[in-house]
């Protein structure tokens, strides 16, 4: 019988069924919670002037509370080229040259200013900035070197922790192009290696070559970049614990980034990749639940043996003593010990102030164009209830490993759970702490969805019954570019009258009798 | 559907739109059957997507709110929802 790994955005909507029963299947592991709550094109549109007037009334009648830290985040959906593995939302790079993209950075600056100069955003002071993607370094250099300037120049960075940003070996190792973002106050760069191996690479339509990584790694060192991190990805098809070994010492042993980031492969079901990985025609070793979690043990055994042995976060690793400030304690809403809002700025950005979470549109076309009228660009948002702001510190704990019980509202309200997790050995309480522990760690995806609220898992049931229904990815539902056709697009089902004529065509009697 | 169905007419319709749908999970559907662990073995994407076909294959729309584990434990209780379901779109009103 064919088993799957569980879809990672829905896994766990009731503890009951896929937590509890069965919470070291190697089927039901899933991705940490990164977003929460969830928001929905369907359920929480604001689709009128007016409602979205009454719920930006914020911005220009108040100020943003002192006690938070702001972050601001910066989506550029671009890509040079898609990887087929990739969920993010993304355009292509090649559509949006010269005039367009030109057009895209005078929106992105206007955002920038009309947020910036909003009474609640005056006099603020950001902590932190990430451009994330897509993959900025997509942008020519004199658009990315324009939004930069804007950003210094409408906020107040006099006290940020550092500005990150996500490229590609492909627009990276352009002539000048690290030199420009380091000018302008880059202090992190990251890039996805992914895998060393050519072979996988190619099946991957990972673009860049493995030359490309090596010399735009050497040329971030260079620079004098203050910190770079890399991705490596595990269980993805044909890297065999060999592969992945190999996987390791190169980036670990040869590139030396100052953090290494792990991500599992998500086979998204009905996507092209999933199609083909099924028939065999991607590589002899398929990916597998058994095997992302030999290779999760793996890849931690791997990177403490190459030093990386400071688990920052839940995929964070790095072998510096000291890393500084690189903005992981603003995380997730900032861990309890001090919330962190964050501002999100360009097409599909999402949004959390306090209650409000919101997002921008993901269609490209349309988000510059509302900007450019004057019109708040956002497409959804909600007004969250006291329980998910409440159970927010404790659905994000996973991702920093442990919580402070004084930094939690009612930790006793989460009684039920912490036991049973201190129980399953999956974490130690102590009167101060809750820790997960190495077992637990393993499992960090899945024991987030046990502090979600009951409402916030039907909510998702239909976030996702909503967006299949409507043809829409269930993630962000944008209609473009996300590579997955739910089996249910591909293979219509049939009605009762379809189903008993092809019966009775193909057996000569009708099956359904009186339809 | 004009025509009132039985539970058990209910559940072979099930198994029909189960086979079409995905034709990898080659289990003996009793009713008792669970659709999750130790059954069927769906995951929650697939509950969805079966819940789409059963919607083509009747032509009935589900309220989202029906979409509980309890309603999808098994083979049985499934069919069991949807006879109720069936049963409001013939009576008249």
């Amino acid at each position: 019988m064919t088993t799957h790994v569980e879809n990672p955005f829905m896994l766990g909507l009731d503890s009951n069924f896929y937590l509890k029963d069965e919470f070291e299947s190697p089927e039901k592991r899933t991705n940490v919670t990164w977003f929460y709550p969830k928001i929905c094109a369907f359920q929480d549109a604001l689709d009128s002037e007016d409602k979205k007037a009454e719920y930006f009334s914020f911005l220009d009648r108040q100020s943003h509370p002192e006690q938070t830290d702001i972050l601001l985040y910066f989506h550029i959906p671009f890509c040079e080229a898609f990887c087929n593995f990739c969920a993010c939302f993304k355009e292509s790079a090649a559509k949006y040259q010269g005039e367009r993209q030109k057009r895209f950075v005078q929106a992105m600056v206007k955002e920038i200013q009309r947020n910036a100069r909003s009474k609640y955003f005056q006099g603020t002071k950001v902590k932190y900035v990430q451009f994330g993607g897509g993959t900025p370094s997509a942008l020519e250099q004199e658009s990315m070197a324009a939004i930069l300037e804007a950003v210094h120049r409408e906020f107040d960075l006099s006290e940020v922790d550092g500005i990150s940003l996500e490229g590609s070996p492909l627009g990276l190792s352009k002539d000048g192009y690290i030199e420009m973002l380091k000018s302008l106050g880059i202090t992190r760069i990251s890039f996805g290696v992914q895998t060393l191996d050519p072979e996988i690479r190619k099946k991957l339509t990972i673009k860049a070559t493995v030359d490309q990584v090596h010399q735009t790694a050497e040329n971030i060192r260079k620079a004098g970049i203050r910190t770079f991190a890399l991705d490596l990805m595990y269980n993805l098809p044909g890297q065999d614990d060999e592969v992945l070994a190999k996987d390791l010492a190169g980036i670990c042993g040869e590139l030396r980034p100052s953090f290494v980031q792990t991500y599992r492969f998500n086979q998204w079901e009905g996507t092209r990749l999933d199609q083909q990985i099924r028939a065999g025609k991607v590589a002899d070793v398929k990916p597998s639940g058994a095997i992302e979690r030999e290779q999760y043990r793996q890849i931690k055994e791997g990177l403490a043996g190459y030093g990386y042995d400071k688990q920052l976060l839940i995929n964070f690793f790095t072998h510096l003593d000291d890393s500084g400030e690189i903005g992981l304690n603003h995380a997730c809403g900032g861990n309890g010990y001090r919330a962190s809002y964050t501002l999100g700025i360009g097409p599909a950005a999402e949004n959390y102030m306090g209650e409000r979470s919101y997002r921008n549109h993901t269609d490209v076309e349309r988000w510059m164009r509302e900007v450019e009228e004057g019109i708040i660009p956002i497409e959804q948002g909600r007004i969250c209830s006291e329980d998910e702001v409440e159970n927010r510190v404790m659905v994000f704990f996973p991702v920093f490993g442990s919580v402070r019980k004084a930094d939690v509202a009612n930790f006793e309200k989460y009684r039920r759970e912490v036991d049973w997790l201190v129980a399953g050995d999956y974490a130690i309480e102590t009167d101060e702490e809750l820790t997960l522990t190495e077992i637990g760690r393993e499992n960090a995806g899945n024991i987030a969805f046990l502090f979600y609220s009951d409402e916030e898992k039907a909510r998702a049931r239909r976030t996702m019954y909503l967006s299949l229904k409507n043809k829409r990815n269930p993630f962000h539902q944008d209609a473009q570019n996300i590579p997955r056709t739910p089996l249910f697009l591909q293979t219509r089902p049939k009605s009762a009258e379809e189903t008993a004529a092809g019966t009775a065509a193909d057996t000569g009697s009708a099956k359904t009798e009186g339809s | 559907m004009e025509n009132r169905r039985t539970q058990k007419e209910i559940e072979d319709d099930l198994r029909a739109v189960i086979a079409q749908i995905f034709p990898g999970h080659r289990v003996e559907l009793d009713s008792d059957t669970p659709l999750f662990n130790g059954g069927l073995s769906l995951n929650s994407t697939q509950m969805i997507e079966l819940t789409l076909a059963f919607e083509t294959f009747y032509d009935i729309e589900l309220e989202p709110e029906l979409l509980t584990t309890e309603n999808f434990a098994t083979l049985g209780s499934l069919a069991g929802l949807l006879e109720e379901l069936l049963e409001e779109e013939v009576s008249p009103v």
